[in-house]
């Protein structure tokens, strides 16, 4: 076995490890803290593995390792084996998501401090897990073992979601999570049958033909829609953000949304056989990119602005990679990656700080917590890809290929998405950090050192990240090549002009209502339209359909047999009454039925 | 002379046991009667146990009665129904009827008498003579506690007994035209010279006649109104023998009639006897679903039994013979034992036969609820008791005979009939005693039911030999 | 090598019943151990079984021959395939994990555990046994005891006329302990009658020289007697396995009985249907099944979306989990009708993850219901608080009933789909995934509205978790569905070993018979 495959299982297992250890021994998970430093210590030793997993690719940008075992028996051979493909691909994502889970662990420590220390333990055990699924799929050498951790980080968000369980709303929320994302992976589950019974395995790298493939990946792409939130599937998102805020960083921004483009990208030798697909993503994708930007600039709630805004830049990468620029929809993967995460973890703090998600109970927290200030500010310029910034080159690359696809109404939709983008964080920025301070920021204040690592160690990557994009493609075997022309640059001024926008509004902090023309989308967003149509869905096909079936076996079914045995048993009833106990009738009978014999033996 | 009567040794020795009890009844003082039981419990049983010694094959009076290894079977069926009988009248005789108990056991034997002597006849008018000969102690006996009026049972008895006579009698009459038929058309009295006459009309007709006066005895539908009146009214423990020995030797006789004489169940009665068997599982069935009264119950489950065993003669086959016979020694057994735990719940004063008086039995007495569940189970036809055996050697002669229907409506009424059977096992087990007072059971009773629950389980867990002999009779009855 | 190793197996609990009749009533203790130590004899020596099968060798291991009716050429055979195997390290589970749950059972006990124990000695003697006479035999032992179980340990439900049979329900006592009790025995055994005339007649078929199952896989049945008994095989089996429309049994009798029977009898003895449709039907009549499959897919198809709705409909806990086996044992009927060797190694592999998850569940169910006394789950809510132990391994159960991976449920879904999908009828297959998601939706509104929420209200919130000999059977059962789920290679494998060698004979018939 060799290095990389090794450090690949250390990185896997020992999260892993640490998960079943404070699963099983409840003593040592109810201690909270120790618990907690254990499992921040696993991600740390993954984080290790991780890096120096990629160091080593990038010394060997060209290595392709597969190690794997038999899993499922078929036939006396093996249908579907287990384990590890170590690539560029897989690699890069393994970092993100060790790094990230790191970070936010490192946060969680001061964030989720007043906790009870069995609900503390129970916080860290689900993250480790989380850590282990994740690098289960992203690892994965078929599609069978990635559908495998597809539904386990499935899993852990509808754990983590609920993790306020006591919450009617957090469970509302939690269920409706699984139950949206359920109904999207039944289409990856689909696509493996289809695959299996075609190709006779689960490779993503076979070549079933056009028409299979086609179908292949528009099942898979259904289940995609469902994780990586995109239109009409992204409803669970928003609902998400009742988890706490270290989740919503992690699974919710930076990698278990991101898992469906990763999917796309991994899977990509299929989608390149399928056009059909790759159309149908483009539009998807770029819809969902500015209609979620849309919704992100009416809302209230910090939290729910950046909920959106995850929809809307999955968007981007979903487009990205139908429009065929695998660089694009990863490198923005990985870029957006750590600003998001960045961003949820300043809204975090700020959070921590004034203990209320609504914009309008913070602002002027500039002077109370620069840190988080400054850093909250890279994430947003980054995120609306300013110039310089990660996000200006992975969304400008998206932008570009898109416009070389030839496809103009998609290419429009995310430049405007890209102006929403600017405008909506500009206006989350100025509401929260400038302005007079509501009186319940006046006391609010820095975290701890937990906190402010991780904010500093996201902020670094956010705002330079972008600059490996050559080192990446280069692992990745894609062609980039960033070009310093003033082409290059035009879209940059859209950001910009959102920010104007925005400043122009908000810029004194006080918060002023949604601009005129997007009040009916603000009222369409709060009315959950497309909430209530699931709900009524839900109600007519789940509930009313249900009571139906019920009634229909407990009265209908069951009652034909019931009925067999009241026919049988008053049928006892009634003959029994024949029986009179008068001689005469027996005698006659007797006799009777004697003439009777006699005649059938006459007329035979 | 003697030596050439030794084919006749068995039934022979009941008739001296019968004979000595009648001496001993009138020499012994008024009070004694009760040792008359326990001797002819013995006799009986000793007579059963000499039946494995001596050689009964042979005819006698020169063909008029033949003896074999059919006779021996039934002959030790009678004798096993007789002891446990005996045994378990023992307490009930000697507390209705103190004074006159020599009579009872008199009685009895005589009966046994002649339905050993049935199985062998190979001739119309002995036929006839034994069969009565068996028939009328029935008659007394079921009206014997006629003046015993502790519970008011007395009146039941009597007209049990008179409704007994009255159809029993009717059926006699048929029986008698039936044969008067047959014999004025082909002119002999021998049942094997009839076996090559040539059927006419009126000669069928005799032959139909003549099973409808034999099926009054075994209770075919619809022969079997008297049925259950007799056994609510009747003794229990004579219950008990009057539900398996005149079925045995009714069958015994249709077998010697009909297999030796006319051939017919090959010939072209099958339809109308499967007919009847189908209509007497039926409406035995249907019947015991609602009763009320244990002994009641029992006899329409009997009723139901009876159908099966119909159902096998009717393949006439030597293998569904052999098939019927062990049915009727597992029901023998079976039933008897069932019967015997009622009149151990109903013993002494207490008139408690209904099936609300099994409520929590188990409570009370451990071991008669346990008994009663397995005798109840062996009649419903479940594995490891004799009945399950039984049942599937009929299924599985009728099968071969052709009749997989039959087969599934029998299985099918028996599932109905496991209701009514699980109905007691209910009562026993899942309600709470009414009083709680443990229930003691007479010596006599316990005996009977101890041996009837050792072959029960025997024959369930080893019927092999009991199957061989029954296959041994039915042989030597198709010679 | 361990000689009678078989016997012994089946034997043990018999024998142990047998035992305790002795024993007096009031040690409490040492009937308990005797029943878990017979429980423990058996499951070890089923472990010992599945461990020491050789794969490679397959066919039929460990021979015992034992004499019984030569005259009928009935003998009792036993012998393991891979099938029984696996289903017999199920039923040892079960049986432990039953013993366990059922540690603080009061009233009447020792017959409690005499009549458990005979039932087991059935169970363990059905997957054993290869002479279809004795087969039959222990297939009514396992089933006759269920009655009384019901009957006495069961507990009342009550259903309120309505619907147009309305009179009926008034008549009946529709839901009663009783009434459950009777439904299930009269409907198992009109079931029994139909496989009793069904095996007379493959018997007389097979020229009625012998019983033996292998001896009649041998001889080949006209195609017109097969086509004309495997509806009844399977319809009589069948009524076991809660094919509909002969599932009805199942709510009312999983909901009446006591925790350990129902963890019995959902766990295990449904099994026995479908494995009795599976090796008596499908292999000894392949022509009949191969014709009859569609049907018997449809069908199966049925089971698992309406029980699942079924099951959604339902506010009582013991019926959601009773409909929910319905559905799942659809699942095993879907592989089964696929006739494929992903659809059979899923078929007997949904066998062991079913068995081993409902056990799971009924055991929880029966934890909330000594505590609550209550299975309405509106009047639950919140016990995650209480009970966080029972509630997280109820969420396990229910993960594994909804397929997600990890668990032995999606091992088992997954192949027996792929059958279907192979078998053409991929209809089947997107009708088998909605089933899954259908069961996603009320397992997961189940933990919902019972753990999670605001609560438990005023008369719960003195309640406690499992205690330690609980936490026994929680734990066997948990780590089963894991254990499987993660590494399912060592059962499947087994499995496989005898799904492979009977396709295989399989094979050329499916070819004749639609090419």
């Amino acid at each position: 076995m060799s290095l990389p495959i090794e450090l690949a299982l250390v990185a896997l297992f020992v999260p892993a490890a640490m998960a079943v250890l404070l699963a099983l021994v409840p003593p040592l998970r109810r201690t909270g803290r120790p618990a907690a430093w254990l499992s921040v210590l696993a991600a740390t030793v993954s984080l290790g593995a991780a890096v120096w997993l990629f160091a080593d690719q990038l010394a060997h940008p060209t290595r392709d390792l597969l190690e794997s075992v038999a899993w499922l028996p078929h036939a006396g051979a093996s249908m579907a084996d287990v384990g590890l493909r170590i690539d560029g691909i897989s690699v890069g994502m393994t970092l993100v998501v060790t790094l990230v889970a790191f970070c936010v662990q490192v946060f969680s420590l001061d964030y989720m401090r007043s906790e009870p220390d069995a609900d503390l333990g129970r916080y860290f055990a689900y993250h480790s897990f989380f850590i282990f699924s994740m690098l289960m799929l992203v690892l994965a050498p078929n599609l069978l073992q990635l559908f495998f951790g597809w539904e386990l980080v499935g899993l852990t968000s509808y754990l983590l979601i609920g993790f306020y369980f006591k919450k009617p709303s957090a469970a509302k929320a939690a269920v409706k999570a699984f139950w949206v994302t359920k109904l999207a992976d039944t289409g990856l589950l689909l696509a493996l049958l289809v695959l299996y019974s075609h190709t006779g395995g689960f490779e993503w790298t076979s070549h079933p033909g056009a028409d299979v493939a086609t179908l292949v990946t528009l099942l898979l792409f259904v289940a995609v829609v469902g994780k990586s939130a995109q239109f009409p599937l992204h409803v669970w998102l928003p609902d998400a953000m009742e988890g706490p805020t270290p989740v919503s960083a992690l699974l919710h921004a930076a990698t278990m949304v991101a898992a469906g483009v990763y999917l796309i990208v991994r899977t990509d030798p299929l989608f390149a056989q399928a056009a059909l697909t790759r159309e149908v993503m483009v539009y998807i994708g770029s819809f969902t990119a500015i209609f979620a930007a849309v919704i992100a600039c009416v809302q209230t709630d910090i939290k729910k602005v950046l909920a959106y805004s995850t929809c809307s830049q999955l968007g981007y990468m979903v487009a990205a990679l139908g429009a065929g620029s695998v660089m694009g929809g990863y490198f923005h993967l990985t870029t957006h990656a750590f600003f998001k995460a960045l961003l949820f973890l300043g809204a975090g703090s700020v959070i921590h700080a004034v203990h209320s998600n609504e914009m309008s109970d913070m602002g002027g927290l500039w002077g109370r917590m620069k840190l988080t200030g400054t850093v909250f500010l890279v994430g947003s310029i980054s995120l609306a890809g300013m110039p310089f910034t990660a996000g200006f080159f992975s969304k400008d690359l998206i932008l570009e290929s898109m416009l070389e696809s030839g496809r103009l109404l998609p290419w429009l939709a995310l430049l405007g998405a890209a102006f929403l983008t600017a405008f909506y964080m500009g206006r989350v920025f100025f509401l929260v950090f400038l302005g007079k301070r509501s009186e319940k920021a006046e006391h609010a204040h820095e975290g701890g050192w937990e906190m402010r690592l991780p904010l500093v160690l996201l902020a670094i990557p956010a705002l330079l990240g972008g600059y490996f994009g050559a080192h990446f493609a280069g692992m990745w075997h894609l062609d980039y090549e960033p070009e310093w022309n003033l082409q290059a640059f035009a879209p940059s001024l859209v950001p910009i002009l959102g920010f104007v926008a925005a400043w122009s509004m908000y810029g004194r902090g006080e918060a002023r209502p949604a601009p005129a023309m997007l009040a009916p989308i603000a009222r369409l967003a709060r009315s959950g339209a497309l909430d209530h149509f699931y709900e009524g869905v839900y109600r007519v096909l789940g509930l009313k359909l249900a009571a139906a079936v019920g009634f229909f076996d407990r009265y209908i079914v069951d009652g034909l047999i019931n009925l067999a045995g009241y026919l049988t048993l008053t049928g006892g009833q009634r003959v029994r009454r024949l029986q009179s106990g008068n001689v005469r009738d027996y005698v006659f009978v007797v006799a009777f039925a004697i003439f009777a014999l006699s005649a059938f033996g006459m007329l035979r | 002379m003697l030596t050439e009567l030794s084919p006749l040794l068995l039934p022979l020795l009941v008739l001296g046991a019968a004979l000595l009890v009648l001496f001993a009844d009138m020499a012994l003082p008024k009070n004694g009667g009760r040792h008359l039981g326990l001797f002819m419990a013995i006799a009986f049983a000793a007579i059963f146990g000499a039946s494995f010694f001596v050689d009964t094959a042979g005819n006698v009076f020169d063909g008029v009665w033949v003896g074999g290894d059919f006779t021996l079977f039934f002959d030790r069926v009678f004798l096993l129904a007789g002891a446990l009988a005996s045994l378990g009248s023992l307490d009930h005789v000697a507390r209705h009827m103190p004074g006159r108990q020599g009579e009872y056991y008199l009685l009895l034997a005589c009966s046994v008498f002649g339905m050993m002597l049935l199985p062998g006849a190979r001739d119309l008018v002995l036929l006839v003579v034994c069969f009565e000969l068996m028939g009328m102690p029935l008659y007394l006996l079921a009206a014997w506690s006629k003046t015993d009026d502790k519970v008011g049972r007395g009146k039941n008895a009597s007209e049990a007994a008179l409704k007994f006579y009255l159809v029993g009698a009717v059926s006699s009459v048929f029986l008698l035209l039936g044969l008067a038929l047959v014999v004025g058309m082909s002119g002999t009295t021998s049942i094997t010279a009839l076996a090559h006459m040539r059927h006419s009309a009126l000669f069928d007709l005799g032959l139909l006649t003549i099973f409808g006066g034999m099926g009054f005895k075994i209770g075919v539908v619809p022969f079997h109104m008297w049925v259950p009146d007799t056994y609510e009214g009747a003794p229990t423990p004579f219950v008990a023998f009057l539900s398996v020995a005149p079925k045995a030797a009714g069958f015994a006789a249709l077998c010697v009639v009909f297999l030796v004489g006319f051939h017919v169940p090959s010939g072209s009665f099958i339809p109308l006897l499967l007919f009847l068997a189908a209509t007497t599982m039926i409406v035995g069935n249907l019947f015991a679903l609602r009763q009320e009264n244990a002994k009641r119950l029992l006899a329409y489950s009997g009723i139901a039994q009876i159908g099966y065993m119909l159902l096998t003669f009717a393949t006439g086959t030597r293998m569904g013979t052999g098939m019927l016979l062990f049915f009727l020694a597992g029901y023998t057994v079976t039933n008897v034992g069932a019967f015997m735990v009622v009149e151990a719940m109903a013993s002494g004063d207490r008139g408690t036969d209904q099936i609300e008086d099994f409520d929590g039995l188990y409570a009370r007495a451990p071991g008669l609820a346990l008994a009663m569940l397995l005798f109840l189970l062996s009649l419903a036809g479940i594995p490891f008791a004799v009945g399950f055996w039984a049942k599937l050697y009929v299924f599985m002669a009728v099968w071969e005979a052709g009749h997989g229907m039959l087969v599934f409506l029998g299985a099918v009424l028996a599932v109905v009939a496991l209701f009514y059977y699980l109905r007691i096992a209910r009562a026993m087990y899942m309600n709470e005693p009414k009083d709680a007072t443990p229930l003691e059971t007479p010596l006599g009773v316990k005996l009977a039911i101890l041996l009837c629950l050792a072959g029960v389980l025997g024959m369930g867990v080893y019927p092999a030999p009991f199957l061989e002999q029954a296959m041994l009779a039915s042989r030597s009855l198709f010679g | 090598m361990i000689p009678h190793a078989l016997a012994i197996l089946v034997g043990a609990p018999f024998v142990a019943a047998l035992v305790l009749l002795a024993v007096p009533q009031r040690l409490r203790l040492v009937t308990r151990l005797v029943s878990l130590a017979a429980a423990l004899i058996s499951a070890g020596l089923s472990g010992w079984v599945a461990a020491t099968w050789d794969i490679a060798r397959g066919g039929f291991q460990l021979d015992e021959r034992y004499t019984v009716l030569p005259s009928l050429g009935i003998e009792m055979h036993l012998a393991v395939d891979g099938w029984g195997a696996a289903l017999l390290v199920l039923t040892g589970l079960i049986i432990v994990a039953g013993v366990l749950a059922t540690w603080t059972q009061e009233r009447r006990d020792q017959e409690f555990y005499i009549l458990l124990l005979v039932l087991v000695s059935g169970v363990f003697g059905v997957f054993v046994c290869q002479d279809l006479f004795i087969f039959f035999l222990f297939y009514e032992i396992a089933v006759l005891p269920m009655y009384i179980l019901i009957g006495i340990w069961g507990s009342q439900g009550k259903v309120e006329p309505r619907g147009p049979l309305k009179f009926v329900y008034e008549y009946l006592d529709v839901g009663g302990r009783e009434y459950a009790a009777m439904k299930l025995t009269l409907m198992l055994l009109v079931g029994s009658a139909a496989i009793l005339v069904a095996i007379l007649a493959l018997y007389s078929e097979a020229g009625g020289t012998t019983f033996d199952m292998i001896e009649l896989g041998r001889h080949h049945f006209d195609v017109d007697t097969q086509k004309l008994y495997f509806p009844i095989v399977w319809l009589g089996f069948g009524a076991l396995a809660g094919v509909f429309p002969f599932h009805t049994w199942s709510p009312d009798g999983h909901a009446a009985a006591p925790t350990a029977v129902s963890m019995l009898h959902a766990g295990v003895l449904m099994k026995l249907g479908a494995f009795g449709i599976m090796r008596v039907g499908m292999v000894l009549m392949p022509e009949g099944a191969i014709a009859w499959a569609p049907v018997v897919g449809g069908v199966a198809v049925i089971n698992i979306v309406y029980g699942a709705f079924g099951a959604m409909s339902q506010k009582d806990l013991k019926y959601i989990v009773a409909y929910s086996s319905v559905s799942h044992m659809g699942v095993v009927m879907l592989g089964a009708a696929t006739m494929t060797v992903d659809g059979w190694n899923g078929a007997i592999f949904q066998m062991v993850a079913h068995g081993v998850m409902t056990g799971l569940f009924f055991a929880l169910v029966g934890l909330v219901y000594g505590k609550t006394h209550t299975r309405w789950v509106p009047k639950m809510g919140g016990f995650g608080r209480v009970m966080p132990g029972i509630a997280s391994f109820f969420t396990l159960a229910c993960l594994s009933s909804l397929a997600l991976p990890g668990t032995a449920g999606f091992i088992a879904e997954l192949l027996v789909f792929l059958g279907a999908w192979q078998s053409g009828h991929p209809v089947w297959a997107i009708a088998g995934a909605a089933g899954a998601f259908v069961t996603a939706v009320y397992v997961l509104r189940a933990v919902k509205s019972i753990f999670w929420g605001e609560g438990p209200s005023k008369e719960f919130e003195h309640l406690g978790d499992a205690n330690r000999v609980e936490w026994g059977a929680l734990v066997l059962l948990g780590a089963a569905i894991l254990v499987f789920g993660f590494w399912p290679g060592p059962v499947l494998n087994l499995i496989d070993a005898t799904t492979t060698r009977l396709v295989h004979d399989l094979l050329p018939l499916t070819l004749a018979l639609n090419p």
